[in-house]
């Protein structure tokens, strides 16, 4: 009986538990700059007096070892990393989606090519790759001089380099779905009155795909920021001063005897935030796609 | 089956030719390069000489020539030599080889070790409060940073406790395997952890799956004992699957293990991959991101090959849907 | 044939299917002939009900004359010239209406939405016109025009399928080709809609191909009549002309099996021989032959050629190579039962 009302409670709740605390920490850091404001304090001001505090009314959380305050940084890096997860997953999410559609409804040998390439990406091992993307010099690049400009750059190119490699779990999803659907007898209508391949593509196929993509897409959020921390934290990813919550590790390994608390934090802030997307995905695919439930 | 296996086989090869021309290219692309990277290192060089060394080594090439030269010095055995160790590039990948197969083949044994048993329970009991509590760790263990874990591991057991090395792959001067052996012990568990998660999902929703269908059914029908109705008949055919698909997140595991031998300072490929690439060692990155990219590869033939064996119901044919 | 210049023409259409094994480079292991040498017209304004059983083709054909998919060899007609490959005119001009209106309206948009897409497809209407345009047509079909803005899942199927004839006519198309419109309708309804169809011919004087198994749908609307047996045209002519002497003995086992209730004294039933062959391995000469109570020889060996009949309506035509031998007489009482 127990087990039931546990089960009960198990199930939604905790997609629903997960739904209100990525809200919150979204708005959290969505606040950052208005409390930084409030308090009067800059998150990348340097104090080497105040280094190493302990958790203070000024300090809720500490201050780091250039003395900057820890919580706050945390909020600013929490941006970052959520800005990057969400652009990256959504961007992503729509590549995967065009070549899905395009392999889907198209078939044949375009659908066996683009197979092909997904599944040589899927192959790979993605954080290698990932490494020798983040490395390469886009100077080099012919066109993406922009890629190097700018104090946002190296958010811009981790955002390219997610997309690059994460488009291929949905690009398989979509192009599943679109298979199935493209021989309905209401795609075969719109192409007897001569609709585009990208009308019916758009119009009619995509309208069917959307909960696998919606779900996929979340889950593709938590994996992102996973991707994000450890490049960032490896030195590859957001460079500081932009503080993430991947390279306020960075530092960490050799403070690990001095300031063991300042390991704590930002790991705990990618753990909460990846797990509950991952719940929420969960949660989701059970909500809207009643025939994959989890029993 | 053979000419499939063949076949497929061949398609790997293809894949991984691919491969080779798209990370040729993209370590073409790092910064600086190992001409750049002399002259720095010798003030006497005047651009007119670096000029000559590059046509020397033809680097004012175009890209696919280069390619081709590298490729055919390649096939002959000849991978170039490494800048940062000055030995043959293969010489110092082959070593870290065997190092990267003791961390993962350990963690995988101890993450399948937690895994099944815990997928199989977990699958007994669907929809109930142990249920719920095994997907929550499950999601855990996913969810969790390689890195942080690693950090937390070594804060808590190597630095708080002091009951294990810190990093390492022995102590200096000492040659023992139990030596060697705990300092294994925090990277294997930290890599087995995060990848304990998955595998258990897997078990778990194939389990699952089983012991819906009707054969199940059947036996228990037929007055089967319970045991005999799971390990006879459901586990086998839950396997098959999560085989699978645990052959084909290999690539998952070694990008598990790069950063987990980055953290341990385990010298092995992982780490030899991040290295490499830092510190503009191309010809050692590009050999061994090869070879990270065809162990893969391989994994996922196995996988496949391995379903079609563990489910005679499964002809390769049908394989694609 | 009957009228001088026909809207659409198909001359010597011929589709097969290659049928491979399993997988995505799966081999191929055979042909299936769905559609073989049919020429066939359909002429302004006439409805041409083309009948037989599952398997027989008749859907294919439909296809090929709407251009939903490509003839394997053979040629399109269109307005007395042969119709070019990407046809705009063509498109506009022959609608289409399928079987299930489950699967034929596309779930996620509206019954609005629906009806409007061949209109902006086609570039007819455009903003306001449009929405006119629509809420006529919801009104032509007999539904409301507020009934724009709901999912094709909260209407009947019967409405359903009044949404794609209002789709259908949407361009004011010269002939709507429909696959089996009530089959998927429960009986009560299908009188309704086929009511409505020839409503709205009256109205606006479009043609009808309509692609039936049911014969009591073919003796309400249809003007003339082809039957296909196994990829060819065994008999075509006007309806009454076909169901009361048919010269084929596949539509006379055809018109034999139709049920009908309070028939006083019942002719024995000349039961069909044998399912249909194989597709894979389709008989030599007469497809027919196996099932036919009168083959021989000729039959196993020549496949018989669509001629008309010597003391037959004009029009009337068969491919049997023993039309005028066999006893003309055999089974007509019970057939004229089934004509009106």
């Amino acid at each position: 009986m127990s087990g039931r009302l546990a089960a009960a409670f198990g199930g939604h709740r905790l997609a629903l538990v997960s739904a209100a605390l990525l809200v919150s920490i979204t708005l959290a850091v969505a606040a950052a700059p208005l409390l930084a404001a409030i308090l009067g304090v800059d998150p990348d001001e340097v104090n080497l007096l105040a280094r190493f505090q302990g958790p203070s009314l000024a300090h809720p959380l500490g201050t780091d070892e250039l003395g900057r305050d820890v919580a706050l940084r945390l909020l600013y890096g929490g941006r970052v990393s959520l800005a990057v997860g969400l652009a990256a997953a959504v961007l992503a999410a729509a590549f995967g989606t065009a070549v899905g559609l395009v392999a889907g409804y198209r078939g044949g040998l375009v659908d066996a090519a683009l197979m092909r390439l997904t599944d040589g990406v899927i192959a790979l091992p993605l954080l290698p790759l990932l490494i020798v993307l983040a490395a390469i010099d886009p100077a080099k690049l012919p066109g993406l001089g922009w890629l190097v400009a700018g104090e946002d750059a190296s958010l811009y190119r981790i955002v390219a380099i997610v997309v690059l490699v994460g488009w291929t779990t949905i690009a398989r999803l979509v192009r599943g779905a679109a298979l199935s659907l493209r021989g309905r007898d209401y795609v075969l209508a719109a192409e007897s009155y001569g609709a585009s391949a990208l009308r019916i593509m758009v119009v009619h196929i995509l309208p069917g795909v959307t909960t696998p993509i919606i779900v996929a897409t979340t889950l593709a959020v938590g994996n992102v920021i996973l991707f994000e921390s450890v490049l960032s934290f490896l030195g590859l990813g957001i460079q500081p001063p932009t503080p993430s919550w991947g390279n306020m590790l960075t530092n960490a390994q050799e403070l690990i005897y001095d300031a063991p608390a300042l390991v704590i934090w930002p790991g705990a802030a990618i753990f909460l935030t990846v797990i509950a997307c991952n719940f929420l995905g969960d949660g989701l695919q059970d909500a809207l796609d009643p025939r994959a439930r989890r029993d | 089956m053979i000419r499939v296996i063949a076949g497929r086989s061949l398609e790997s090869l293809v894949v991984l030719l691919l491969m080779s021309l798209v990370i040729y290219a993209l370590i073409g692309l790092m910064p600086g390069d190992p001409i750049d990277l002399m002259v720095q290192g010798d003030p006497r060089l005047t651009p007119a000489d670096a000029a000559r060394l590059k046509a020397l080594y033809g680097l004012d090439r175009p890209l696919l020539e280069r390619y081709g030269n590298w490729l055919l010095a390649a096939l002959g055995g000849e991978f170039g030599y490494s800048r940062l160790h000055n030995q043959p590039a293969l010489a110092v990948i082959l070593p870290r080889l065997g190092n990267t197969c003791w961390l993962m083949g350990a963690s995988f044994l101890l993450s399948l070790a937690i895994a099944l048993p815990i997928g199989v329970w977990s699958a007994l009991r669907a929809r109930t409060g142990a249920d719920y509590a095994v997907n929550l760790a499950a999601l855990a263990g996913i969810s969790l940073p390689t890195f942080w874990l690693a950090l937390m591991l070594i804060t808590l057991f190597a630095v708080q406790l002091q009951w294990l090395p810190a990093g390492g792959l022995q102590t200096i001067g000492v040659e023992s395997v139990a030596d060697r052996a705990r300092h294994l012990v925090l990277p294997v568990v930290c890599l087995a952890v995060t990848h304990a998660g998955a595998y258990t999902r897997f078990m778990r929703a194939a389990m699952v799956e089983v012991l819906r269908l009707d054969f199940v059914r059947a036996a228990r029908a037929k007055g089967l004992s319970e045991t005999r109705v799971l390990f006879a008949h459901a586990l086998p055919n839950a396997l098959a699957p999560t085989v699978t698909v645990v052959a084909l997140s290999f690539g998952a595991l070694f990008s598990g293990a790069l950063v987990t031998e980055t953290m341990f300072a385990q010298l092995g490929m992982g780490k030899l991959v991040y290295d490499s690439i830092m510190g503009n060692d191309y010809n050692v990155a590009l050999v061994a991101l090869l070879l990270a990219t065809a162990l893969t590869l391989a994994a996922n033939l196995a996988a496949d090959v391995l379903y079609a064996w563990l489910d005679p119901r499964v002809t390769f044919a049908g394989r694609t849907p | 044939m009957n009228a001088p210049a026909p809207l659409i023409e198909g001359r010597g259409l011929t589709r097969r299917y290659p049928l491979r094994s399993a997988g995505l480079f799966g081999a191929r292991i055979g042909v299936v002939p769905a559609v073989t040498d049919v020429s066939i017209s359909v002429s302004p304004g006439e409805t041409l009900a083309l009948v037989g059983e599952s398997g027989s083709g008749k859907s294919t054909l439909g296809r090929l004359l709407g251009r939903l998919e490509p003839a394997d060899s053979g040629r399109l007609w269109y307005d007395g010239a042969p119709a070019p490959k990407r046809d705009r005119r063509l498109r506009r001009d022959v609608q289409y209406v399928f079987q299930d209106p489950d699967g034929s309206l596309s779930p996620r948009l509206t019954a609005g939405a629906i009806i409007a897409e061949p209109l902006a497809v086609l570039g007819l209407s455009d903003g306001r016109a449009r929405a006119v345009r629509v809420a006529e047509l919801l009104a032509a079909v007999g539904l409301e025009p507020a009934h724009a803005g709901r999912y094709p899942h909260e209407f009947s199927g019967g409405q359903r399928q009044r949404i794609a004839i209002a789709r259908a006519l949407a361009p004011a198309p010269r002939v709507i080709i429909a696959d089996e419109p009530v089959s998927a309708l429960d009986v009560s309804v299908q009188g309704q809609v086929l009511n409505l169809m020839a409503d709205l011919k009256a109205r606006h004087g479009h043609a009808y191909l309509l692609i039936t198994h049911d014969l009591a749908v073919v003796d309400a609307i249809a003007d003339r009549v082809a039957v296909m047996y196994f990829g060819r045209l065994v008999e075509m002519g006007p309806r009454d002309a076909l169901f009361t002497r048919p010269a084929h003995p596949y539509t006379r086992a055809l018109l034999d099996a139709v049920p009908r209730i309070g028939a006083g004294k019942r002719q024995p039933r000349r039961q069909a021989r044998s399912e249909p062959p194989s597709p894979l391995a389709p008989p030599a000469g007469c497809a027919y032959h196996p099932r036919c109570p009168f083959a021989d020889a000729i039959c196993r060996r020549e496949v018989p050629a669509l001629t008309p009949m010597a003391s037959g309506t004009p029009g009337h035509v068969r491919a049997c190579h023993h039309a005028g031998r066999w006893p003309e007489g055999l089974g007509s009482g019970s057939l004229a039962g089934a004509a009106p």
